[in-house]
C-alpha cells in the first residue's frame, strides 16, 4: 500500500517536474551541444544562454518588469472594484443576487479570447494601444466576475452580527467596511488577488494584440514573439534560458501562497 | 442605495463581454475587410452563408472539439487520481502539492515553448528516446496525424492541476463518518469509491468539466505558440483561425461571424453535454 | 426611562413576522422575551435595535419617536447572542472600536475602556483576542462594550444560550445586577423559561409574531389566558384532560394529589430527582404527570385527586381561559 503510493507520488512529481527540469538542463547547455550529441563535456555547459537573453535589447527582466506593472495594477484595481460589488452582492435581494450569481459564473466561463477583435477596436478608437496600464483595464474587467464571486462568498460566510454590532456601535458603511469587514475576508482577498495577478500575468491574446512596441511587451507575449521569430534556426538555448527565467517569479509565487492559491480555487469554485 | 457598489464591476463587465458581443452580431452581417478598404458594408448574412460552406471552419471545429473532449476527459481521470493521492495523509504533502500546481500557474506560452523542443525532431529528448530504442524518428511537430496528439499533451500537463484542486476540496467535503460507516456495513475501498467517493463528488467533477470544456474550446495560446496550428492546420483551433481571419487576413466581419459561430457551437456542446449527462443519471436511476 | 412599542409590525413578502405588538418597559424594568424558535422574539429586539425597519407602528424610547431613527443614534447597548465580538480585535480594541468612530478624544478612550475593564474584571484579558478567551469571558466583554456605549435601553439577545448549564445559573445574578444598576429598560430575550422567570421583572410570551399574554412570572404561571402559555410555562408540562362539553381543564403536575378513592391509574414510567420525583401515569381520562416528594413510595393502587380551585379551564377551540 505504502510502497504504491511512493510510486504513485514519485510519478506525479516526474510528470510535474520533468518537462520543466529539461528547460533548466537545455538553458545551460551550448547550442552545439544541443545539436551534436556526443560533443566533450567542456564544451556542454555554459551560461552562455542567460548572458543572451539578459543582454538583448530590450533585455528580458524587462518584460517582467512590464508583466509585473500589469500585474499590480490590475490586482489592486480588481480589488477595488470587485470588494464593494461583492459586498453589495450579499445585501440585495436574494433572487435578484441569484440571477447576478448566474450571469458572473457564465461569464467567468465565457472563453475570452473570442473576445479579443472587439477589444482590439476599442483600443483602437480609444487610443489604448501600446500602454500598459491601459492593458489592465480589459484584465480588471476579465477578472471581475471570478473575483466578485469569491469575495461575495467570503463577505456571505461572514456571521451577520458582526456587522449589525458594528451598526450598533455607531459604524457607517465605510468604517464597518473599513475597520470590520475587509479585516475579516482578508484570506478570500489574498486568493482572490494571486489568481487575479496570475491572470493578469499569463493573458496572452490581449496582450499580443494589444502591444505592439518591443520595451512594452509583457512576458508571454514576449517569450512567444521569440519563438515566431526565427523558424528555422531556433535557439533553443535562449529560449529555456528564457523560460526559466520567466517561470521562476512564478515558481516563488506558488510556493510562498500555496494555501491560499489553493483555499482560493476550492472556495470560489464551488459556492459561487 | 448599496446596489451603487454593484454599478462600477457591471459596467466594466457590460463594456468588456456585452459591447464585443453585440459588435459581434453588428459585424456578422457586414462586410468589413481590406477589400472593403475596411469600411463596412452591409453584405445581407453572406458571412454567414460563407461560414456555412467553409470547409476550414468545419474542420476546425471538429479538431477543436476532439482537442477538447479528449484533454477535458484525460485531465478529468488523471486529476481524480491526483486530487485521491492528496487527499490521503503522509508526509511532505504540501510540498508536493505546491508543485502540481506549478505547471498550472506558468504562462501557456513559456511552456508551450517549452514542448516545441521538447517534441523538436531531431533534437528533442523525445525523438532522442526514439532512437534509443531504434524507433524510426516520430516527427511529431510534422506529422498531420500526430501533432493534435502533443498539444493534448501539453494542454493535459498545464490544466490538470487546476481540475485535480477543485476535486480535491469536493474530496474534503465528503465526511469520513460515511465511508466507516459503509466499511461497517461491509464494504470494501473499490466499493467505496464507486458508491461513497464518486457520487458525492458529482457536482464538482460537473463543475470541473463545465469550466474545462469552455476553456478548452477557446484554446488559443498553446496551439498558436506551439505549432501556429500546423502542419496543414491539423491543430488550428476555432479561436486561432478566428484570429488569423482578423490579424493575418485582415476580414473582420467574416472573423467576427467565425467568433458568434464558435460561441455558438460551444453553448451547443455545453447544453448536449449536460443533457447526456443527465440522461445516463436518469437511466442509472431506472436500472437500479 | 421608557420603552413603548406601538403596534409595531414587520412583514417578509406575505409572512407577518411581528404582527401589531403593543409593549411598554418601564425604568429599571427587565421586560423578557420568551417563546419558541421564530415566534419574533428575536425579530422584535432587531425592530427595537433598529436594524430593521417596522412597516407599520412607533417606537418611542424615553418618550421620542425613534422609528425612522438609525441604529447608532437610538443609543442601543447591544449583546449579541453570538456575543458578536470582532475577532480580528483585542479586547480592548473592540471595546474602544465604537468610542473612536464616536469621536471621542484618546485620553477619554484610554480611561472609559480601563474603567469598564476594571468592573467587569477583564484587566488580564485586555489584550488578548475573543478566541483566546472563555465563554463567559466572551460574554463580559459583550456585556463591556454595551455599557461603554452609555445607552438609553439595554437588549439582550440569548446571552446565556452559548454557555454551559452551571455557568448560566451562575452568571444571573451578576448580569441582572450589572444591566439594571443605572435603570434603563431591558429587553431580555430568551427560549429558556426558567431563565426568564430568573431574570425578568415581567415575561411577555411570544407566538406567531403576537405576544400572547405578559405579566409578572407569578401571574404566567398561576393565570395563563390561553392553553399556550399554560404549557409554555412550567416543567414538567401541565397536564391537559380532554376537552368536555367545548372545555379543556388543564392541572399542574405538582396540584395532583395521591388519595385513597379518586381517579385511578397505571404506572408507566418514573424519574427520580433527588428532592421530587416525576411519574407518568395512563388514566382513564388519558396520561398524567405528577410530581410527587422524593421520598414518596409507590402505592399498589395509584388513586389521584385535586383541588377545583387548582383547575385552568379553556375553551377548546379558541384555547382562551374561561375561568
Amino acid at each position: 500500500m505504502i510502497r504504491t503510493r511512493k510510486l504513485w507520488i514519485t510519478a506525479l512529481l516526474l510528470w510535474s517536474l520533468a518537462p520543466l527540469l529539461w528547460q533548466v538542463y537545455t538553458s545551460f547547455c551550448s547550442n552545439e551541444s544541443l545539436l551534436h550529441t556526443l560533443t566533450d563535456h567542456q564544451s556542454r555547459w555554459t551560461l552562455e544562454n542567460y548572458r543572451q537573453v539578459l543582454t538583448a535589447n530590450p533585455p528580458f527582466w524587462r518584460y517582467l518588469l512590464n508583466s509585473a506593472l500589469v500585474g499590480i495594477t490590475s490586482t489592486g484595481l480588481t480589488l477595488l472594484i470587485a470588494i464593494p460589488a461583492a459586498y453589495s452582492l450579499v445585501k440585495v435581494p436574494r433572487n435578484v443576487a441569484r440571477g447576478a450569481k448566474l450571469f458572473l459564473l457564465g461569464a467567468a466561463l465565457f472563453p475570452y479570447v473570442l473576445l479579443f477583435l472587439a477589444l482590439l477596436e476599442l483600443a483602437r478608437n480609444l487610443n489604448l494601444g501600446n500602454n500598459l496600464l491601459a492593458l489592465s483595464f480589459p484584465y480588471t474587467a476579465l477578472s471581475m466576475p471570478l473575483a466578485v464571486l469569491l469575495l461575495s462568498s467570503a463577505f456571505r460566510d461572514l456571521p451577520s452580527e458582526l456587522e449589525e454590532a458594528a451598526r450598533v456601535e455607531g459604524l457607517g458603511l465605510w468604517q464597518r467596511l473599513r475597520w470590520v469587514l475587509i479585516p475579516l475576508i482578508a484570506p478570500a482577498t489574498a486568493s482572490t488577488a494571486i489568481l487575479v495577478f496570475l491572470f493578469s500575468w499569463n493573458e496572452y491574446p490581449i496582450a499580443l494584440t494589444w502591444i505592439s512596441s518591443a520595451d512594452l511587451l509583457t512576458l508571454p507575449v514576449a517569450i512567444a514573439r521569440i519563438a515566431g521569430s526565427s523558424v528555422y534556426s531556433i535557439p533553443y538555448g535562449a529560449y529555456a534560458a528564457a523560460t526559466v527565467l520567466g517561470a521562476l517569479p512564478l515558481l516563488l509565487l506558488v510556493i510562498i501562497f500555496q494555501r491560499q492559491i489553493v483555499s482560493g480555487l476550492t472556495q470560489g469554485a464551488i459556492k459561487g | 442605495m448599496i446596489q451603487l457598489l454593484l454599478l462600477p464591476a457591471a459596467l466594466l463587465i457590460a463594456l468588456v463581454f456585452g459591447i464585443p458581443l453585440i459588435r459581434y452580431c453588428w459585424l456578422s452581417v457586414h462586410a468589413n475587410s481590406v477589400v472593403t478598404g475596411l469600411v463596412a458594408i452591409p453584405n445581407h448574412g453572406a458571412n454567414w452563408l460563407r461560414l456555412f460552406n467553409d470547409e476550414r471552419f468545419w474542420q476546425d471545429s471538429a479538431q477543436t472539439a476532439r482537442f477538447a473532449f479528449v484533454s477535458v476527459s484525460l485531465e478529468l481521470l488523471l486529476a481524480l487520481a491526483i486530487a485521491l493521492l492528496l487527499d490521503q495523509r503522509w508526509r511532505g504533502r504540501g510540498v508536493v502539492r505546491a508543485i502540481t500546481l506549478l505547471p498550472w500557474a506558468l504562462p501557456t506560452t513559456v511552456m508551450a515553448l517549452g514542448w516545441r523542443w521538447i517534441f523538436n525532431t531531431p533534437y528533442g529528448p523525445i525523438e532522442q528516446l526514439a532512437v534509443l530504442f531504434r524507433l524510426p524518428p516520430l516527427n511529431i511537430l510534422s506529422n498531420p496525424d500526430i501533432t493534435w496528439l502533443a498539444t493534448v499533451v501539453g494542454d493535459v500537463w498545464k490544466t490538470t492541476p487546476f481540475v485535480a484542486l477543485i476535486l480535491l476540496a469536493g474530496l474534503q467535503t465528503i465526511p469520513n463518518d460515511l465511508y466507516e460507516a459503509f466499511y461497517l456495513e461491509g464494504g470494501n475501498p473499490r466499493a467505496a469509491f464507486f458508491k461513497v467517493t464518486l457520487p458525492l463528488l458529482q457536482p464538482y467533477l460537473l463543475l470541473g468539466l463545465l469550466f474545462r470544456l469552455a476553456q478548452a474550446f477557446g484554446v488559443f495560446d498553446l496551439i498558436q505558440v506551439m505549432t501556429g496550428g500546423g502542419p496543414a492546420s491539423s491543430t488550428e483551433s476555432l479561436a486561432l483561425y478566428a484570429y488569423l481571419n482578423a490579424m493575418r487576413f485582415l476580414d473582420f466581419g467574416y472573423s467576427a461571424t467565425v467568433m458568434i459561430g464558435s460561441f455558438l457551437l460551444l453553448v451547443f456542446i455545453c447544453l448536449f453535454s449536460w443533457l447526456v449527462i443527465y440522461q445516463t443519471r436518469h437511466l442509472r436511476g431506472v436500472f437500479k | 426611562m421608557s420603552l413603548i412599542l406601538e403596534n409595531i409590525s414587520r412583514r417578509i413578502g406575505r409572512d407577518w413576522i411581528v404582527r401589531h405588538l403593543q409593549l411598554e418597559v418601564a425604568e429599571g424594568e427587565c421586560l423578557a422575551l420568551l417563546g419558541p424558535s421564530g415566534c419574533g422574539k428575536s425579530s422584535t429586539l432587531r425592530l427595537i435595535a433598529g436594524l430593521d425597519q417596522p412597516n407599520e407602528g412607533r417606537i418611542y424610547i424615553n418618550g421620542k419617536d425613534v422609528t425612522s431613527v438609525s441604529p447608532v443614534n437610538r443609543r442601543i447597548g447591544m449583546v449579541f447572542q453570538s456575543y458578536a465580538l470582532f475577532p480580528h480585535l483585542t479586547v480592548a480594541e473592540n471595546l474602544a472600536l465604537g468610542l473612536r468612530v464616536r469621536k471621542i478624544s484618546a485620553n477619554d478612550q484610554y480611561q472609559r475602556v480601563a474603567s469598564v475593564l476594571a468592573l467587569m474584571q477583564l484587566e488580564d484579558q485586555a489584550n488578548q483576542r475573543p478566541a483566546q478567551l472563555s465563554g463567559g469571558q466572551r460574554q463580559r466583554v459583550a456585556l463591556a462594550r454595551a455599557l461603554l456605549r452609555d445607552p438609553l435601553i439595554y437588549l439582550l439577545d440569548e446571552p446565556m444560550s452559548n454557555l454551559d448549564a452551571q455557568l448560566r445559573e451562575d452568571l444571573r445574578p451578576e448580569l441582572r445586577r450589572l444591566i439594571l444598576k443605572d435603570g434603563q429598560p431591558v429587553v431580555y430575550v430568551t427560549h429558556d423559561q426558567h431563565e426568564a422567570m430568573a431574570m425578568a421583572h415581567r415575561i411577555g410570551v411570544m407566538r406567531g409574531g403576537q405576544i400572547e399574554q405578559v405579566g409578572t412570572p407569578q401571574e404566567l404561571y398561576h393565570q395563563p389566558t390561553s392553553i399556550f402559555v399554560a404549557s409554555f410555562i412550567g416543567r414538567p408540562q401541565i397536564n391537559l384532560l380532554p376537552a368536555e362539553s367545548g372545555i379543556i381543564t388543564a392541572i399542574r403536575p405538582e396540584d395532583l394529589k395521591l388519595c385513597t378513592q379518586g381517579l385511578s391509574c397505571q404506572l408507566i414510567h418514573r424519574e427520580w430527582l433527588g428532592t421530587s420525583q416525576l411519574w407518568l401515569l395512563e388514566s382513564s381520562r388519558g396520561p398524567l404527570r405528577i410530581i410527587t416528594t422524593g421520598d414518596t413510595s409507590i402505592p399498589n393502587d395509584i388513586q389521584l385527586t385535586w383541588l377545583p380551585e387548582k383547575e385552568h379551564k379553556f375553551d377548546a377551540s379558541s384555547g382562551l381561559r374561561c375561568n
